[in-house]
Parts: C-alpha cells; structure tokens; sequence
C-alpha cells in the first residue's frame, strides 16, 4: 500500500513521453552494426527500468581476441559502445577517455570512430562524425596516455557511438569487461576468443546474472615454426621470426560469449567498500602458455608458490632475519616479564614506542628491518614485520600474514597473485592461542585490529602448508551507558557513566586526545546546541586496552513551568533519519565491524507528576541472529526505567536481506522520537 | 656587485650540500619565537623569489623557500608543486626534508617529482601539467627546504607573490623583479611592505620584505582570501606564442583580446543559412538576440578546454557550428559571430566569475576567468548573456549582483558595471496545505516559488534531469522518511519566465508523531534553518554573510476532528541588525491553523565584537523553528 507511486505520476507532461519498451526483444535484437540507427531508439525520451536516469548506454560490445599475426599472438580488443542521451545530464557520456599503456610493451589504440545522431526539426536523423584532428592525446603519466575526444554535435535526446581497437603484443594484458557502471546498461557483451595455448583463469564478479554465458570451439589454420615457435615467459612472447621449417598448422581454441541485459547503475549509499567489489565485471588472468612442441610454461603460480617465492624474496620473506639490533630490543623490552602474553604486548608496545607508521600500505621493504627500526618511521609491511622478528628474537613463532584492505578490494582466491594484497600483519603463537596483530596506530592495543581488515582473510607466509586466516577481533566493540536522570520543578539532573570497549574505545581515545576533552564529551554525546550542562567528569579508565570507563553529571533546566511534559528519553544516540533511501539495492550492505551499544536508563520524577503515556516497547530482531533493535520502557510509580540496545553481528548484508535491515532502521527512527509524557497532579 | 658576491659563496657551499643550489641563511630551524608559533600551522623560515623579465617574451621565476610544518593541518605545505604547460619549462626543482633534529631525511630532485596531467575538475582538454614532490613525515616539526627555477616563454601571465597563507607565520620573505624595459608593474593588496628600488635603469630592480608576521588564523563565514597580504603582478608590453599587447592600460588590453579573436569570427555559409531561416520575418531586434540566444543554447553544450595561447584565443566560430560545443570564450564569440551577421551591436566582456574578486580597476591587467556577452539595441537597451548556460535567460548572468568588468571592442577596453540585479530579490515564497489525520500521515500541497538566484539555482539542478529524476528532487527536500508525491507539476520551471513555480500534493506518512492519546505537529518542517555558530574565545574577523536573501512560508494546518490543544508554539521571534525573522501561528477555525514564516537577510559585513549575539540569533532561530502543537484526545 505505501509503494512509491512513480507510476501513478501520469500527470499530463509524463503521458505524452515516449516511455522506451524493451520492444527490441521481441526482434531479439540488441546489437546494431554501425550507423544503424532504429529510429525508436531516437525517439525513446525515457528509459522505463530506471526513469530517473538521465542517459543509457543502449549496448556495449567487447571483443578481445588473440590471433597469430607476422609470427605473434596478437591481442586486439574492440569496442564499439553506443548510448542514449536522455537529459543534459548525461551529456558528459559525450566527453571520453580511452586509457592506454605507454613504455615498454606499448599498447595502441587505432580505428577511432564517433558519432552522433540526432533528430532535426523534419524530423530527419542527422549523423555528424568526429573530425579527423579532433582528438587529443594526454601523457598523465610517463607510463599511461588516455586518447580523449568529444563526440559533436550532441544535444539530449541523440544517440551516441564510438569504436577502436586497442592491441597489444602482451596476452598479459588480455582486458576485464565491466557490464555495469555509472548509467544502466541495456545489453553489454564480451566475445572472446583464446587459442588453446594460452590458458587464462577468468571470474566474474558483481550481484548481477549472465542472461547469457555460452562458449564454443573452433579452428583455424595458420602457418607456425611449432620447432621454435613462440613462447611467453613471464607474459613476453619471443616468437621467432624466421621462416625455416614453416608448416601449416591448426590452432583450436574457444569463443566465448557473456551477456548481461538491463543492468542497473550502481547508485551510493551508506555502507560500501571499494567499488569494484560491487560492480558486475569478469576479470582475466594469463595463467600458462603450451605450445605444441614444447613444455607447457606457467605464467601463474599457485598460491603455494606464492607463498614459498615471497619467502624467500630479498624485498620480502628475505628481509626476516636475526639482527643485534632487534635481537638487543626484544630483550630489552621484555626483561623482567615472565608472562608469555606479557612479553607478546611489550613487544607490541615497543614497537609503537618506537616507530612511526608512515600512513603508507606498502608489501615490500627496500631497505633491512635495521634501518626502518633505526629510522623510527616505516611502512604497513615493514612495521609487521619489525614485529614478526622481535617476536622470534624472544622465542615466539611468529609470521607475516598478508591483508588486502577495504579500499584495496577483496581478495579474488581464484588468481594467485600477491598484488592484490597491500599490507601485511603479524601472526604469532603464544601458549597455545593465537593472536593477529597490528601496530600500526599506537592508539590501537593489541588486542584491536584495524577494521578496514576486518572480516576478510588473510594469506599466512607459513612454508609448505596454504593457511588463509579469518581477520577477525578479539574484544568485542561494545558500548555501555548507564543513565540515571531525576526531574524536578527546579531541574533536571543525570548521572551518565559509560563504558567503552573495542573500536568505541579507540574512538573516545581521539577525543580524550584532544584539547578539551569535556567540550568534545559534551558534543559527541548532545550536540553543539544542548540545553545540557555537563559537570563533574570523572575518568576510571583511560585505556584502551581495558575499556574506556568515565562518568559525568548533566543538569538542565526544570519543569516547574509546564503542567504537561513532553521528555524524549533518547537524550543521546537519537537516530533522526534513515541512512538507507534506496528502494532496493543490489549491492551488499557492507558494515565497517560488529557492534553492540546498549543504555540502561532509570528516570525519577517528583511526586506531585504523574507519567501520562509512555511510548509502546518495541524489540526488532533481524534473522539468523544477525542484529537486533529493542527499547523497552516499564514505568512503577514515579520511577521509569528504559532499556536500549541496537546490536549488529554481522559484516555483510545480502540485497535480499536489504528490506528488512532497512526496516528495522525505520522502525528505530520511528520509536527513538517518542516521548514520555507526564502531568502536574 | 653583489649578486656576484652571493653566487661565489653559493658555489663555495654547495660542495658540501649537493642536495640544493642554494645555500638557506639557517639550517637551525628549532627557535621560533613564540609570537609566530601561536595558531601556526606551519611557519616560512626564509622565502626568496625572484622574477627576472628578459624581454615580453621570456621571463626566468625562480623560488627559494625553507618552511617549517608544526602540525598535521599544514601537512599539504609540504608537498612541493609547482605547474607548467607548452609555454612554461622547469628547469631545475630540488628539494630535502629536515626533521627536528636538524638532519637531512630525505632529499630530492628534478627526475624524483612526479609528473601529472592536471586535472582541474572543469577542464575536459588541457595542457597543463605538474611535476610534484610529495613529503610525508610523521614527527612534527620538520622543514622542507626547496628550490625551483621556472622559464617562462610569454608575459601575459606573470605569477602573484603571496608571502603568507592562513594560519602560517613568517620570520623571513623577500620578492624581488628584475625588470629588462617590459613596463611591468605591481599591485599590493593588504600589504604594507613598499618596494625598495635600485639605483638602475635597465634593468629596474624592485625589491619588498615581509618580515616576522604572525598567523593569520581561518574563522568561517571570513574570507581569508581578502585578508592575505598579497601582491599582484602584471606586464606591461608583453607577448605570448607570437601575439604582443600591451596590459598597462585597460584600452589596450582589450584591443589585444578583440584582435586575438578578430579572425575566429567568420560564420559559415550553412550557419548564415539557419540564422536567415531563424529569423526570417522577425522585425522585433529583442525578439532576434532571444531566438538567436535560444539557439546557441538548445544547440550547444559547454566543454572546457584550456589548450593555447594560454587558454585566451577562442576556438573559431566555424569549429562551434561544426562541432556544437565549446568553452566560455568559443561559445561567447560564436553568439557574437550570429550577433554581427544579423547588424545587431555586441561586445564580449571578460569578468571574474568568483565572487571574492573584485575587479582592481586601478591596476590593469588579466583579473579575469571568463567573458559574457554585452548586446545593445537600436534603442540603447542593453542585453546581457551567459553563453555557456544552457538554461539561463537572457539578463540573467547568474549570480545577480554588479560587479566591474572589462567590455572589448575594436576600439580597446573599457571599464563597465554588470548589470544590478539585486533588486529581484533572491526569495522563495512557499505555500502549503497539510491535513493531518490520527495516524500523523500528512497530506500534502504545495505551491513552491522561487526568484532571483534561488531560480538561478533550481533551473540548473532541475532541467537538466529526467522528470522522475525531478520527483526525486523534490522528494528529497521533504522532511520524511516515507514521503509519496502523488502528483507534480514541474512546467512551472522555465528559464522564460521571472519567477520557476512548482506544485505538488503527496503524502508524508510520518509527519505528525503519534502516540495512543497524542498528536504531535511540527509546525515548521519544511523551511528549517540549517546555520550555526561553535562557542569561540574570541572572533578576530568580521562574518560575511554574502548573499541577501527573503523567505515566506505559509503552512495551512488541518487537524482531525476529536482533539484538543495541550500545548502550543511560543516563539521567541530574535531579531538582528542584518535579520528580519517572524513566525506565527493563528487559529482559522475550529480544527485548522495557519502558520507563517518570514525571513529576510541582507548581505552584510558583521563586526566580530557581535559574535556572541550572533549566535544566539541562530539558537533562538533554530529553536523556533523546532516548535511543535501537541494534541490530545478529548475523550480521554
């Protein structure tokens, strides 16, 4: 009954657009050759699935193939993209960027031809091509140029296209195809075409299906050397060119077709990680070459050999090695501790003491661990593995553990490649437990990670054995307030204490940090314009290690005035609008870390009032145990007490499970603005 | 003599540091006085620069700077950038880190910076690049010291001195322009230093010190910007790919820009043939510039491109009809390309389109970032145009309010006011109905009117998007959760017309809050006032409030049969020198009310001794604006 009523919106300016039907399917006809321009695509003023948009990319077509041309595999991709422009708006889709390699193994871009067609005042399509000289080509770097070019003559309402051909001696470079992106896409499609000798692993990555997946060989003749033919070490090939001993030869392989229809653009909202997670994409990677003749060359490895090369690397595995330095300074650090977990935290401690993280994420180490140490500044990696050795120095097994971070993406366990980690973390063993730590930021203990690591996995440097290891968190991060608040005619008085625990406690330590811890208490709790005045600030424990412990009184303004009051006993933590807007979202609902924030509240009024109403209890559980929201209040006599808790459990929530997240969220703007009510007798 | 003197020593010492060229007066960066560490962030040890004008064709900058980073906010000080393009060439860029220990952390040269395409957020096309030295160190304080030099080929644009940034001190800077009979000349704003010149002839020497300043610190609603001491500095002859002018007069200043596009100007044919069809039988010279107007709008879409004759000639007029886009310049000079062909009068002007800029007539010279269109009819009517604005009227140069501008003719430049527009007021007037009904579900009309640049505003985010796009729009500046729009009306928004209405009815099913005996209505939850002010020990600069601006909201409340008022709004109505504020609430009837707000602010400069009444102004505002109408059952 409450659904938008975008449909019912046929006031007398919607009804006479064009609403664009997916008429074409009926000719089952996506893909136009081009310059064949339907006439109803022209005329289309909205795009029906997604009526806000204000552009469509009508289809978009890949075809990356490898084919053998004077004496090489050549990759040669085409693109040919075509887009409706529906408002001015989406008239940037007229402005394009192709980016290319430049430097050793250059990548080209040739072929280049854009239109536009747009309908004149005879209504007659008119097609305007850009001009031979009216590209530019930016060097952003010394090793990537972009080709850019703006498409002429385009108004809304026209239609846009371009192809080229990109090429590149390189299978390495074998491209990814996004199907989505920033406006929705009717029909995108990738062909590929790969000769058996190269043999690629591919995933797929996104919340959207394949409408269509289908793969098929074939063969074609070609002339070769299979005695000396082409090989690829490390993705290079050195064919040899000469003619001697030319034969005829068949190549088999397999084409290969992946449709997505009607994709979505990917809209923002609160919640997200790297945007890459969440876009509909499959990705290439060269993982051998095997030329008849010849024995078959790994360009990938597996993860063990990943594992067992970084090891022994000079700028990585190599770097962990026994040195007076460190040696002297895990031992100076734990003298006089017997604990084992002890030693572990001075280490850990020490190693804050002393060096400063660079606010890099950085895998390799171009310089020993002596010389971070000494400079007392490192790197992600470095910092670890300072830590990794001190630990050994002292008798702990202890070993590198390499993270991706959120913004760096997830980790694709199907590709063994270390680029797609960017920090590395330390495990270590200590009487029969395990710890992951971090040092990083010497506002973290031990005991807390980073939570742009948490919930992923990590890829332990352990020889001969794979060990990939949930980052999870030791100390829950929790928040406990416990109110007590007295009304009276003259004032209203409260005691607040708290208790902070995890990630809130790391939270409270910035702000204890800072100049005026009272003023930023006062502001992180009630805002800037509060009608309380906060006293008598007690802090029991400013470790965050332990928790955060403090208390403080509040005292505002009496009710003496008023023969009714009206009290909303979310003086604090008051959620005044839901952050998910969204009608559906087709990407997950990524939280940072799980959280639990509680508050136990007891209100005292004086006897001459009353309590009038008192808002409903309400309790909100998400399935599987994955959250919660409850605010139950019990009035008994004079004395109120409530009871608020919003717990989330869980990391990631699926686009199915959307709605019902967002609801509890509706629910909890809802009941946290309602108010207590209470009269003079 | 004693240049010579400086570059001996230079030489002497830099044997034993070969990181830099230059040897910096101190390398002991630890004493500052206290006085210029208070609300520094960063501090300038030593500033030298030097601008040596060869000739109006080549001109050598060279920069040597040692400054001193005390905290985290001032870590971007630490990045050393410097830009460059076709017509500019770095030749030498050395820079080290000192920590506060006084040792060498790290140093760097010319092939370690980093080298960008620039990517000013506007410009799709350009040449501009930047070589970059990125720092990072993790103690504070720590200095950077760095040396530039910088050959410049063409004079147009000679670089400013801006000896101090906000919230940094400075113990030592100097300026210094050797000028080979270019006529150059300078221009101080908010600086007191005075030039100390040599004794010589050719060439001039020119010499400023701006010695032992404290910070200078950032308070919002001030504009830094105006109250750093600066210096401007323009030529006089000077030439770019070619092309010479003269920038000491505002006459030939303007003759330069007229000639620089004189030959870009020539329609061609099948333009002049869709310009005759356009107008054919329109005798009316406004109706012309409106349709000819319409035209380059509805044809043409804006691409920034900065490539050239550092970004000054215009693409020609037959690129734009070809292509059908172009930047500020192409666009301006095709609309009077069409103007000329039809025997209408017209004349691009250059302004400064931000508004913290005001034009230094005094001081000719490029002050500009963009140029609009000036037409004159017959009659003597003047129409002003804003050729890169698909939806702008025409006399609507968007922003509304005067400023002084350089118009450019045949016959050279020439000083002119923009047109004022202020007395359209900037005003929304809003009307609504709303019947509230037991479950606190709201139904909803609204009349919503906009003037002035509040139309300004509302035409560019409104007819550039599709119509539920529109919905959406509105959708978001309803104060709900759950908000439905049942029917809307956006043909109200129209370029043509004085004032952009919309109208809409819907629902907002948590308008009111509920309980089992209660209802609670907001009585202001359309027009919320967003400002406010932190606490401050003191306020050293006065507030600027740049825009005036009026509102008027009438909100008709209908309440359900069956209740009775527990308790009503108590305003408390503020006032201030630059605020006209009132809300009211009035009973109409037996279950309807009608509220109404007025607001009307003028831009105004604010003394900081008023602060503190200033922000009670806005607590009192924004606690009227919360006030609510509780209702209770009368059966209960």
């Amino acid at each position: 009954m409450l659904k938008s009523t975008f449909k019912n919106l046929c006031t007398s300016t919607l009804c006479c657009l064009v609403i664009f039907q997916i008429s074409m399917a009926q000719s089952d006809k996506n893909v136009y050759d081009y310059g064949d321009i339907p006439r109803d695509h022209l005329e289309m003023e909205v795009y029906e699935l997604d009526s806000t948009a204000s552009a469509v990319v009508l289809f978009e077509v890949g075809e990356s193939e490898l084919n053998y041309i004077n004496g090489l595999f050549q990759l040669s991709t085409k693109v040919h993209r075509r887009s409706k422009i529906l408002t001015d708006d989406g008239l940037d889709l007229a402005d394009v960027s192709i980016g290319y390699r430049l430097g050793d193994s250059e990548q080209k871009v040739n072929n280049l031809k854009a239109s536009s067609y747009c309908l004149n005042d005879e209504n007659e399509i008119v097609e305007t091509s850009l001009g031979k000289g009216d590209s530019y080509t930016e060097n952003t770097s010394s090793t990537w140029a972009e080709l850019k070019f703006s498409i002429p003559n385009v108004r809304s309402g026209c239609i846009i296209e371009y192809e080229y051909e990109k090429s590149s001696e390189n299978p390495i470079d074998f491209p990814d195809w996004f199907f989505q992106g920033e406006y929705p896409t009717l029909w995108s499609e990738y062909n590929t075409k790969i000769p058996q000798f190269f043999k690629f692993l591919t995933v797929t990555r996104g919340y959207q299906e394949y409408y269509i997946q289908e793969s098929k060989e074939y063969s074609e003749r070609y002339t070769l050397r299979p005695s000396a033919g082409p090989s690829v070490r490390a993705g290079q090939q050195n064919a040899g060119r000469s003619n001697q001993g030319m034969q005829d030869f068949m190549v088999e392989g397999l084409k290969s077709r992946y449709v997505m229809k009607d994709v979505p653009a990917i809209k923002s909202e609160p919640y997200m990680r790297a945007k890459i997670d969440y876009l509909a994409h499959v990705r290439y990677q060269l993982a051998g070459v095997e030329f008849p003749g010849e024995l078959p060359s790994r360009v990938i490895e597996t993860w063990e050999e990943v594992v067992d090369r970084l090891d022994e690397y000079r700028n990585y595995g190599d770097r962990l090695k026994s040195s007076r330095t460190l040696s002297n300074a895990a031992k100076t650090a734990t003298q006089g501790v017997s604990n084992n977990l002890d030693k572990m935290i001075a280490i850990y401690n020490h190693i804050q003491d002393e060096i400063e993280w660079d606010n890099s994420y950085r895998l390799y180490m171009d310089k020993g661990l002596d010389e971070y140490y000494n400079a007392g500044i490192a790197h992600s990696s470095a910092m670890n593995f300072i830590l990794v050795q001190m630990l050994r120095e002292v008798g702990f097994e202890a070993h590198p553990v390499l993270v991706s971070t959120a913004a760096n993406g997830e980790i694709i366990g199907l590709f063994p490649e270390e680029g797609q980690f960017n920090s590395t973390i330390t495990y270590v063993a200590v009487d029969g437990n395990y710890y992951l730590l971090d040092p990083k930021n010497s506002a973290r203990p031990y005991n807390i990670l980073p939570f742009n690591i948490l919930g992923t996995e990590g890829l332990m440097m352990y020889p001969n054995q794979l060990i990939w290891l949930p980052i999870d968190q030791i100390v829950k991060n929790s928040s406990f307030k416990n109110v007590n608040i007295s009304i009276a005619d003259d004032s209203i008085r409260g005691e607040i204490s708290t208790q902070l625990k995890g990630l809130y406690a790391v939270d409270m330590d910035e702000l204890h940090s800072g100049e005026d811890f009272k003023q930023a208490l006062s502001d992180d709790y009630f805002g800037k314009e509060t009608r309380f005045e906060l006293s008598n600030l007690t802090v029991n424990s400013a470790e965050v290690l332990d928790g955060y412990d403090f208390k403080f009184d509040i005292t505002s303004d009496g009710i003496g005035e008023y023969s009714t009051f009206y009290f909303n006993p979310m003086i604090m933590d008051r959620l005044s609008a839901n952050p998910f807007k969204l009608e559906n979202r087709t990407y997950p609902v990524d939280y940072n870390y799980p959280f639990d924030e509680s508050i136990v509240m007891t209100i005292t009024i004086p006897e001459n009032w009353q309590v009038d109403e008192l808002p409903n209890p309400v309790l909100y559980r998400l399935p599987g145990r994955a959250g919660e929201f409850r605010r139950i209040i019990k009035a008994e006599g004079n004395t109120i007490s409530l009871n608020y808790r919003l717990k989330i459990d869980k990391m990631r929530f699926m686009p199915e499970e959307y709605e019902i997240l967002k609801g509890m969220y509706d629910q909890m703007v809802e009941s946290l603005s309602e108010n207590i009510v209470f009269t003079k007798l | 003599m004693r240049y010579i003197f400086i570059s001996v020593l230079i030489i002497a010492v830099s044997c034993g540091t070969p990181a830099l060229k230059y040897q910096f007066a101190s390398q002991d960066y630890s004493q500052i006085d206290n006085e210029l560490l208070d609300g520094a962030y960063s501090t300038i040890q030593e500033s030298d620069i030097e601008l040596i004008i060869h000739d109006r064709s080549k001109a050598t900058y060279r920069e040597r700077v040692a400054i001193t980073i005390h905290d985290e906010e001032h870590q971007k000080y630490a990045a050393v950038y410097e830009f460059y393009d076709q017509l500019s060439k770095i030749e030498y860029m050395n820079a080290q880190l000192i920590n506060k220990n006084g040792q060498v952390v790290k140093s760097l040269k010319i092939s370690d910076a980093r080298d960008y395409s620039v990517n000013d957020g506007v410009s799709f096309f350009s040449d501009n690049r930047v070589k970059v030295f990125e720092f990072y160190h993790p103690t504070y304080p720590y200095t950077i010291e760095y040396e530039i030099e910088k050959t410049l080929f063409g004079t147009l644009n000679l670089p400013d001195w801006y000896p101090i940034q906000a919230d940094q001190s400075v113990v030592k800077s100097s300026f210094t322009i050797v000028d080979h009979s270019t006529g150059v000349r300078t221009h101080p704003v908010k600086l007191d230093a005075v030039a100390k010149v040599e004794d010589a002839v050719d060439p001039m020497i020119y010499n400023w010190e701006f010695n032992n300043q404290p910070a200078i610190e950032t308070e919002p609603y001030s504009s830094v910007l105006e109250n750093l001491p600066h210096m401007l500095v323009a030529p006089g002859e000077f030439e770019i790919e070619g092309s010479v002018g003269d920038a000491s007069s505002w006459e030939t200043f303007g003759k330069w820009y007229f000639d620089l596009g004189a030959e870009t100007r020539e329609l061609p044919q099948a333009a002049k043939a869709e310009i005759d069809a356009l107008i054919a039988g329109v005798e009316n010279e406004r109706e012309i510039v409106s349709i000819l107007f319409n035209y380059l709008q509805e044809k043409n879409r804006y691409v920034s491109i900065q490539l050239g004759i550092g970004g000054w000639k215009p693409f020609p007029a037959d690129f734009v009809f070809d292509n059908s886009y172009g930047d500020c310049k192409a666009l301006t000079n095709y609309m009077l390309a069409a103007l000329e062909y039809v025997g209408i009068d017209a004349h691009a002007v250059l302004i400064n389109a931000s508004n913290d800029r005001p034009l230094i007539e005094e001081f000719p010279g490029n002050q500009f970032n963009h140029v609009v269109l000036r037409v004159t009819l017959e009659n003597g009517e003047e129409i002003w145009l804003e050729c890169t604005s698909k939806y702008l009227p025409p006399n609507n140069l968007g922003d509304g309010y005067s400023k002084k501008a350089l118009l450019v003719s045949a016959k050279g430049g020439k000083v002119v006011n923009t047109p004022d527009k202020s007395h359209i007021n900037n005003k929304e007037v809003s009307v609504y109905t709303i019947q509230i009904d037991e479950e606190g579900v709201a139904k909803i009309n609204g009349e919503l009117n906009y003037h002035g640049a509040s139309q300004t505003r509302v035409l560019h985010q409104l007819l550039s998007v599709s119509e539920a796009k529109k919905t959406e729009w509105l959708e978001d500046m309803l104060p709900s959760d759950k908000k439905y729009i049942e029917e809307v009306d956006f043909t109200g928004v129209d370029s043509r017309k004085e004032i952009s209405s919309i109208n809409f009815s819907g629902r907002l099913d948590d308008y009111a809050k509920t309980s089992s005996k209660r209802l609670y209505i907001p009585v202001n939850k359309m027009n919320r006032a967003g400002i406010s002010f932190e606490e401050v020990n003191e306020r050293i600069l006065p507030i600027r409030f740049r825009y005036s601006f009026s509102e008027t909201d009438s909100v008709m409340i209908q309440i359900p049969e069956g209740y009775e008022i527990e308790s009503k709004p108590m305003f408390r109505n503020p006032s201030f020198d630059f605020a006209e504020y009132n809300q009211h609430l009035e009973k109409t009837g037996p279950n309807s009310f009608l509220y109404t707000r007025t607001v009307n602010m003028k831009e105004r400069e604010i003394a900081p001794e008023y602060y503190n009444d200033l922000r009670q102004f806005y607590l009192d505002l924004r606690r009227d604006d919360h006030q609510q109408l509780v209702l209770v059952k009368k059966d209960t």
